[in-house]
C-alpha cells in the first residue's frame, strides 16, 4: 500500500471511513514509522485544537441577560399592544362620527321623543327631515334602500309601540 | 439533565424551569460556536443571547428529534447574518466599524503573551469562516462529517476538505515554534 496522504489520515482519525479501508491504513501504521509519526502529529494537532475549544471560558451571566432581554421584548410587546388597541378604537370613534353621524343624530333624534315622550312636532319634523335626506340621496344617485328598509322597521315597530300604549302622548 | 425529551416538551410549553436547564446544557455549546464564527467575545455573548431569546420566543418550533443539530444551524445562520451585517456597516462606514472590526489579539499581541490558547484561537479567527465552523462542530462539538454537512449545507466530501484546509491553514498561521511538524 502506498502511503496516504495527510487528507485520507484526517479522514482516518475522524472516524470517516468504511471499516474496510480502516483496517487496511491501520494494518498500513503498524508497518510505516513515516505514517506513524504523521499520524501521531495529526493526532497532537486535534487534541491541541479541541482542548483549546473545551478552554474558552463561557459567560456566568447568560441565563440572567436572556431573562432581562424577555423582560425587554414582553414590555415592548405590551406596549405596541396597546398602542395599537387606542389606535384603532380612536380609529372607529373618528370613522363613525364621520359616516354614520346623520345617523346617530337621527336615533339620538328618535330617542329624545321616546324619553320624553309629548312632541308630536318633533316626530313629524324628524321624519320630514328623514324623507328630505332620502330624496337628496336619491337626486345624487345614491342607494336609499337601506335607508328606506331602516324606516319602514321603525314605523312598524313604533306602530306596535302606540298599539301596546306605551306612547299615550303621540 | 433529566430525559430531554420531557424538559424539551416542558419548555416548548413556556415552562421556564425547563427552559433554563436547556441554557445551562446548550448556552456553552452555542456561545463557543458563536465565539469562533465571529471572532468576538462580546458579539458571541450577545449572539447567545439573541438565539435563546428568539428560541423562547418561539418555542413550539422546537424540534423534538435532533435539536442539538438544528440549534447549531440557528446559530450558524444567526452568526453568518451578524457577519453580513458587520460587513455591510464596515463598507458604508470604514471609519466608524475598523476599530471595532479588528477587536481580536493580533498574532504579535498573541505572541507577547507567549499564550499557546490565545495563538490557536487566534490563528481560527483567520480562517474561512466555513473552515472554522467545521473545525469547531468537529473537534468541539464532536460531530461526524455528516451531521457537520447538514448544518453548513455541504456533502460530507466536502466537510472533509474543509477540515483538511483549515488545519493546514492553521499551521502555516501558527508561529514556527508551535508548529504541530508534518
Amino acid at each position: 500500500m502506498i502511503c496516504p496522504d495527510n487528507f485520507d489520515w484526517n479522514k482516518y482519525l475522524d472516524n470517516e471511513m468504511d471499516e474496510n479501508n480502516r483496517s487496511r491504513y491501520a494494518a498500513h501504521l503498524s508497518v510505516c514509522p513515516e505514517c506513524h509519526n504523521l499520524v501521531a502529529e495529526l493526532e497532537r494537532q486535534n487534541e491541541l485544537i479541541a482542548l483549546v475549544l473545551q478552554d474558552t471560558s463561557v459567560p456566568s451571566d447568560l441565563e440572567a441577560m436572556v431573562k432581562r432581554r424577555l423582560a425587554i421584548l414582553d414590555n415592548r410587546r405590551r406596549r405596541i399592544q396597546i398602542g395599537t388597541l387606542s389606535l384603532l378604537t380612536i380609529s372607529a370613534v373618528l370613522m363613525g362620527a364621520i359616516y354614520w353621524w346623520s345617523l346617530i343624530a337621527g336615533a339620538l333624534g328618535f330617542l329624545n321623543i321616546i324619553m320624553v315622550g309629548s312632541l308630536k312636532l318633533d316626530l313629524i319634523l324628524l321624519l320630514a327631515r328623514f324623507l328630505v335626506a332620502v330624496g337628496e340621496e336619491t337626486l345624487k344617485g345614491g342607494s336609499v334602500v337601506p335607508a328606506l328598509t331602516l324606516l319602514i322597521i321603525v314605523m312598524f315597530w313604533l306602530a306596535r309601540y302606540i298599539r301596546k300604549g306605551g306612547y299615550a302622548n303621540a | 439533565m433529566e430525559d430531554e425529551r420531557k424538559v424539551m416538551l416542558r419548555a416548548r410549553s413556556g415552562d421556564w424551569q425547563a427552559f433554563a436547564s436547556l441554557i445551562a446544557e446548550y448556552g456553552p455549546a452555542i456561545f463557543k460556536f458563536a465565539r469562533y464564527l465571529l471572532s468576538s467575545e462580546e458579539d458571541a455573548k450577545d449572539a447567545a443571547a439573541d438565539i435563546l431569546v428568539r428560541l423562547y420566543d418561539k418555542r413550539d418550533k422546537i424540534p423534538e428529534q435532533g435539536f442539538r443539530s438544528w440549534l447549531m444551524r440557528v446559530t450558524y445562520n444567526h452568526c453568518n447574518d451578524v457577519l453580513r451585517r458587520k460587513r455591510t456597516l464596515l463598507r458604508i462606514l470604514p471609519r466608524f466599524y475598523s476599530q471595532a472590526a479588528v477587536c481580536e489579539p493580533s498574532m504579535d499581541d498573541a505572541l507577547i503573551e507567549a499564550d499557546q490558547k490565545a495563538v490557536v484561537q487566534s490563528a481560527l479567527a483567520q480562517l474561512p469562516e466555513k473552515e472554522r465552523a467545521a473545525l469547531v462542530l468537529r473537534y468541539y462539538h464532536e460531530m461526524d462529517y455528516e451531521e457537520i454537512g447538514a448544518i453548513l449545507d455541504a456533502p460530507s466530501a466536502t466537510v472533509g476538505t474543509w477540515l483538511y484546509r483549515g488545519k493546514e491553514k492553521m499551521k502555516q498561521i501558527l508561529p514556527e515554534e508551535m508548529r504541530w511538524e508534518i
